[in-house]
């Protein structure tokens, strides 16, 4: 396990400078030693320049012993140091740029890219397996589709040489592969540390892969929810609806049947204008369902482009301005565009209003968006707890809070009403 | 060996020189002050040579040593 391997190497320091200190002790007593043998060995010499030349040279030599010891020793640990050191940057270096990525396309691709420049590779390959145990597809990195089938890189029997290096990336998400090195640009052989820093690379991928899958997993889980919050508004708008003229059909029968036309005719009047107000409701639904269709659209496109349909159909003059390109995920972007649908449904719904500007500013790291009316306003505090859903009130305040934004809502009787959503977005990208 | 910084072909030379300075010193080949310095020299070659690694190459920062590649297990 890479985990085991390093803490072991992380303590060879406190055992290297016990090796020294035991090196430094028994060094010095050996030098002792052998200067008294050389000494008694050159004693009737002594008084001569040989003989003290020699006796020179013998303390120089047992001196470089005991130094050029010690001084290896700590080169050593230094060097390690210094390795260590340089792995570790280039790792995170390696790790902060797959981390940036969410679409797991573009994580493959920059895993096998960032691990070539790690360990000074040409060629690199991630084999992506099946779920059968077979090789799916391959993401490559220094040679193209063409060359790899030609010279059969990557084999896939384990490599045999040292000029090929192959780590598995193990995720907990349920993507499974190999990532494969070849062929060091100074045309040496991997070297075992390498051979380590790809193994604790192919961690990191693993995580970065794995979040990948956890981001694509959001998206699903977001346009699940948004299904079944658009299938709950329909249901408690239609059904009620659908009560309403039930109810209504078996009044005006009954009126009929005891002769009493006028009535019966107020009866259907008011039938048509429940279908007329149901209709314009799912109308917009759809219209609403249309412009949220290409999350890569970007806000004010999608904006602009249900304003436009919005006008035509209510026939309320409406005006985007729009301050700074917003800086939004998709989720974001799609609860932004339903919350402003619901303001200007409420728009049409209650406000009689004449016109409607909708603001989007984008700020530092927060994104601003305004919907006011010139309608008829309301006072927000008397409003029952029967009337909430009705005007969807909670659903934005909700949609707003799932972003980790704020919604607030300012109206008063004849002043026209203001809803302002601001929610954090992502920070302006480095120039 | 984790210190090494002399080659194959350094520490046979040091090994066979060592013997030879001995060799020297102990048949007598030489005299007086001489032979106490091929008795007690000789060791120098014949250590460093055996152990591969020099302390004055050390000092000096030279190294003669060519790395074996070793083949750690494969994944």
């Amino acid at each position: 396990m890479p985990e085991t391997r390093d803490l072991r190497r992380a303590s060879d320091g406190p055992a290297t400078l016990r090796r020294l200190r035991w090196i430094a002790l028994l060094a010095s007593l050996a030098f002792i030693v052998v200067l008294e043998v050389v000494r008694s060995s050159l004693y009737p010499y002594l008084p001569t320049l040989q003989g003290k030349l020699l006796m020179a040279a013998a303390v120089f030599i047992g001196c470089a012993f005991l130094v050029g010891g010690l001084f290896s020793v700590i080169q050593r640990m230094q060097s390690r140091l210094e390795l260590r050191n340089r792995e570790l940057l280039a790792l995170h270096e390696a790790a902060l740029g797959i981390y940036g990525e969410l679409s797991l396309e573009a994580v493959l691709q920059k895993v096998v890219d960032r691990a070539c420049a790690l360990v000074n590779a040409r060629y690199g390959a991630l084999s992506v397996i099946d779920g059968q145990d077979r090789i799916e597809s391959f993401v490559t990195s220094g040679i193209s589709a063409e060359e790899r089938e030609k010279i059969g890189f990557p084999s896939p029997h384990p490599p045999k040489s040292r000029k090929t290096l192959a780590v598995p990336i193990l995720c907990k998400s349920p993507f499974r592969g190999n990532l494969y090195l070849a062929e060091k640009a100074e045309g040496t052989d991997f070297t075992e540390e390498e051979e380590q820093t790809l193994v604790r690379f192919a961690t990191k991928a693993a995580i970065a892969i794995d979040n990948s899958h956890l981001h694509l997993r959001l998206n699903d889980l977001a346009v699940a929810e948004e299904r079944l919050r658009i299938a709950h508004e329909m249901h408690d708008g239609l059904a009620q609806v659908l009560a309403y003229v039930n109810t209504k059909a078996q009044a005006v029968k009954q009126f009929l049947r005891t002769g009493r036309i006028e009535e019966a005719e107020k009866h259907l009047d008011q039938l048509a204008g429940a279908a007329r107000e149901v209709y314009a409701d799912i109308r917009e639904s759809i219209i609403g369902l249309r412009s949220a269709a290409d999350p890569n659209r970007p806000l004010a496109g999608a904006l602009q482009g249900y304003i436009n349909t919005w006008q035509a159909h209510t026939g309320v003059g409406c005006l985007l301005v729009v301050n700074g390109e917003p800086r939004l995920t998709s989720n974001a972007k799609l609860q932004v565009l339903r919350i402003v649908q619901e303001s200007l449904a409420n728009v049409r719904k209650h406000a009689g209003a004449s016109r409607v500007d909708v603001i989007l500013e984008q700020q530092e790291t927060r994104l601003r968006v305004t919907v006011q009316d010139d309608g008829a306003g309301f006072t927000p505090g008397e409003l029952g707890r029967s009337e909430l859903p009705r005007f969807g009130l909670a659903t934005m305040r909700e949609r707003a809070g799932t972003l980790g934004g704020t919604f607030l809502i300012e109206s008063s009787p004849g002043a026209g009403t203001r809803v302002i959503i601001e929610l954090p977005t992502q920070p302006p990208p480095n120039p | 060996m984790r210190y090494a910084n002399l080659s194959a072909l350094d520490r046979s030379i040091r090994i066979v020189l060592g013997v030879l300075m001995l060799a020297a010193g102990w048949a007598g080949l030489a005299t007086g002050v001489w032979r106490i310095a091929l008795q007690v020299f000789g060791w120098f070659p014949l250590v460093t040579g055996l152990a591969g690694w020099c302390p004055i190459y050390a000092m000096l920062g030279i190294s003669t040593f060519k790395p074996r590649n070793r083949r750690p297990p494969l994944l």
